[in-house]
């Protein structure tokens, strides 16, 4: 089920009605179900993967807890194998095997495995991740294994955050499945403002977007460089408000049933360098890597090469979890090599800055940091969004030697694209200044009435109703 | 407090949606003004083929429709008056659609089909177009059937006074500015195109078989039996287009077998001269330019006329 669908405006009134009707020692079993009911929307029969991993995970949180020495560590082993077990099978059997043919028929091979003829379960990157993090935090200790089968079910299968994130922490979310939520005015009116800015970011921006990014990117070979540049920037901007536009929605609507989930994107493109950047884009993975993989491998309490290592290693197995795609991956490890250059390079470019002057002027400085991530972010978003590596070398190649005028197709299509950029633009800088969409946290209620007012208005007159799933679903 | 909370929700709410009610009553009633105030342009077209257009002879179609047919010169060999109601980016939907509403006001002699190459092939797109039609929900209300085939929830969502005009903002200033009349010259809905294409490269048009829309092809049907209950001669025409091996295109195969078993004339310009291999006809691989339009429209119009002198 779509957060951008009718289906989900009745699925959401319904549940979250019957959530403050119910009794709260029966309000898991409604979560638990209506959750199962909006998995089950998508493949049904993938609900029993989640099943399998939920099992395993459950146990294993309790033998973890009650073991100790190597015992402790084996049972951990046994969960992060089902967990990456799944993933690799699902996810990463039939990129293995297609680079095994590849590598066999250079030496005049054949590939005697077989390719699965099998669907990747929505979202199973992300409740694989989630499940990963209860069962690392149990053997932490920093979390109590769960003993209510029905609650840890629900932690890995909450809907609003089951398919795309945030990829929360049993910290943060189990214990607010034992809280009473009161029907509260304000949070409940928090939520739905998020829902409809997420809403508003999804139907206005990133799927008018999409329209036009996807006629270049499909048809690679008949674009120039421009209008490469110009697509690119599009999908810098449609991926954003795709997938932060879920995240707000999926936010809100836990908001409004009294969840607090946490915060997954924080204005990304106004960030003035790539380490900043990645503190601001999606969150709760990035965290997650940190926690999970760059400290485990040492952080920063290594040495200098093998701390450029683990950042580069982080971010390589961050564009595998993007997808099985060499682009994915590139794109991943791009990341890491602009991380690795900016702690090189920061001592240079501090002396450079202060000759050229440019440091002094405070306002211009941060303008042309936010510039030039911005840059090497979109960039790096050529991989993320080519079909292929082929495509992805003839985009550049594209963009570094060919001239000429942008493709502009339909005309209106390509002033809606730019209208809806600078508007997003404009209403986050000002979110990013004072604090607030529009004037959704103002003391007016008619100041606030009528920003509701401006983004459904615009949701009407030029939201795309016919637009497809989100980017993120398919990881 | 949490009753107070409900209430105070509950209250506020019922006005947010009476807010949200006038705002979409008075924007939607601003919008349907606008749009049928309206005296050029793509969307202005639609709507004076489904309300004004009387000619004897109606070309329906997508953009190859507009682009290929030049009224005037059909006009002129066939002594029969002639309207293009070819329309960019729409399918097969829209072209039954406007045959629909064209048939509740009077009777076409002649009913022209050009028939899109890939026309019965699944894609969702071809459903989403049908949104060309939902301004007319109300005024022509024959086009429900097939509005209601974008989805489920059609009705629901026409509940909104906005919601047949989303996207159309940016259409209807320049249909309300006449902007596309210096930009798109427009000749009884033929839209001719000056440019010649740059080289002469053909596309490949792969020759696969895919599964076939049902819907698609019933609507396919309905064309041919709408215009025989009606008494209508329906020509389905595949106007000429520059790409390899068009002439085995699956569901130009399949419109051709099915207007053969209907004994429709179906006339097939994939690999006639002078189309087939010159590309200074052409405005791109799929759209004739005015020049390739004139010999076209002269050729289809023979065609016709022929084939009312002799039916075969």
């Amino acid at each position: 089920m779509l957060f951008n669908s009718f289906e989900f405006v009745i699925f959401f009134f319904v549940v979250t009605s019957l959530y403050f009707l119910v009794s709260h020692p029966y309000r898991w079993i409604l979560l638990l179900l209506s959750s199962c009911y909006f998995y089950m929307a998508f493949v049904p029969v993938y609900i029993l993967i989640l099943g399998f991993t939920i099992i395993i995970d459950y146990y294993a949180g309790m033998l973890i807890e009650k073991s100790t020495g190597k015992r402790r560590k084996i049972w951990l082993i046994v969960s992060l194998a089902a967990n990456i077990g799944v993933l690799a099978i699902f996810k990463y059997y039939n990129f293995l095997n297609d680079n095994l043919t590849a590598l066999l028929s250079g030496i005049g091979k054949s590939n005697p495995i077989p390719y699965l003829k099998i669907l990747l379960p929505i979202g199973l990157s992300f409740h694989t991740f989630q499940a990963m993090s209860y069962t690392i935090e149990v053997y932490r200790g920093n979390q109590k294994a769960e003993r209510h089968f029905g609650i840890y079910s629900l932690y890995v299968m909450f809907y609003p955050q089951l398919v795309a994130g945030p990829i929360e922490r049993p910290q943060n979310l189990l214990f607010q499945f034992y809280k009473e939520h009161k029907f509260e005015y304000n949070r409940v009116i928090a939520g739905l403002q998020l829902m409809l800015w997420g809403l508003f970011k999804k139907l206005v921006i990133a799927d008018r977007l999409s329209i036009y990014v996807d006629s270049i990117y499909n048809n690679a070979e008949h674009h120039n460089g421009p209008t490469f540049i110009v697509a690119t920037v599009f999908f810098a901007f449609q991926i954003y408000c795709d997938f932060s536009g879920y995240s707000d929605i999926a936010i809100g609507s836990a908001k409004v049933m009294g969840f607090d989930l946490m915060t997954n994107f924080r204005r990304p493109y106004f960030a003035t360098s790539i380490s900043e950047f990645w503190k601001r884009w999606h969150i709760s993975l990035s965290t997650w890597f940190k926690d999970y993989l760059y400290i485990s491998l040492g952080g920063n309490r290594v040495t200098v090469p093998r701390m450029y290592f683990n950042l580069f290693f982080v971010f390589l197995i961050s564009g595998l979890w993007h997808g099985a795609n060499w682009t994915f991956i590139i794109w991943g490890a791009l990341n890491g090599i602009y991380l690795i250059f900016a702690l090189i390079s920061q001592k240079y470019r501090d002396r450079f800055n202060e000759f050229l002057g440019i440091a002094r002027n405070r306002q211009f400085h941060k303008i042309l940091q936010i510039l030039v991530t911005f840059a090497l972010v979109c960039f790096s978003w050529i991989f993320f969004r080519a079909a292929n590596f082929h495509d992805s070398s003839l985009i550049i190649h594209r963009i570094f030697t060919t001239g000429g005028s942008v493709f502009i197709g339909n005309m209106f299509l390509f002033i809606y694209c730019i209208l809806a950029i600078l508007l997003l633009l404009g209403i986050e800088l000002r979110q990013e200044l004072k604090g607030q969409i529009l004037y959704f946290n103002s003391d007016q209620l008619v100041l606030r009435n009528i920003s509701y007012m401006f983004l459904i208005l615009l949701i009407l007159l030029i939201g795309v109703f016919d637009g497809g799933q989100f980017i993120y679903f398919q990881f | 407090m949490e009753k107070m909370d409900i209430i105070k929700f509950i209250k506020r709410t019922l006005l947010f949606f009476l807010a949200v009610f006038l705002l979409d009553f008075t924007a939607g009633h601003a919008m349907r003004y606008f749009y049928f105030k309206q005296n050029s342009g793509s969307l202005y077209r639609t709507t004076f083929a489904l309300d004004s257009t009387k000619a004897e002879v109606l070309v329906i179609g997508s953009s190859r429709a507009s682009r290929h047919y030049n009224p005037e010169v059909m006009q002129e060999k066939m002594g029969m008056s002639v309207y293009n109601a070819g329309q960019k980016g729409n399918h097969i939907f829209y072209h039954y659609g406007i045959l629909k509403a064209v048939l509740t006001r009077y009777k076409p002699k002649v009913v022209v089909l050009d028939l899109l190459y890939d026309e019965f092939k699944p894609e969702q797109d071809s459903y989403d177009r049908i949104s060309t039609l939902l301004p007319y929900y109300d005024s022509h209300p024959e086009l429900m059937e097939l509005i209601q085939l974008r989805g489920p929830y059609e009705t629901i969502k026409l509940r909104s006074r906005l919601y047949p005009y989303n996207s159309l903002i940016l259409p209807v200033i320049n249909g309300n500015l006449g902007l596309d009349k210096k930009r798109e010259p427009e000749i009884k809905g033929f839209l001719p195109l000056d440019a010649v294409m740059a080289d002469s490269v053909k596309k490949n048009s792969a020759r696969v078989e895919y599964p076939l829309d049902s819907m698609k092809l019933k609507t396919y049907e309905k064309i041919i039996s709408t215009c025989k209950e009606a008494g209508i001669s329906l020509f389905i025409v595949f106007s000429p287009a520059y790409l390899d091996d068009i002439i085995s295109n699956y569901s130009v195969t399949i419109g051709r077998e099915m207007a053969v078993k209907n004994n429709v004339p179906f006339f097939d310009f994939a690999e006639s001269a002078p189309f087939m291999n010159d590309y200074k006809l052409y405005s791109d691989n799929v759209h004739l330019n005015s020049k390739g339009a004139a010999i076209f429209s002269r050729q289809v119009a023979d065609s016709i006329l022929n084939h009312l002198k002799n039916p075969r």
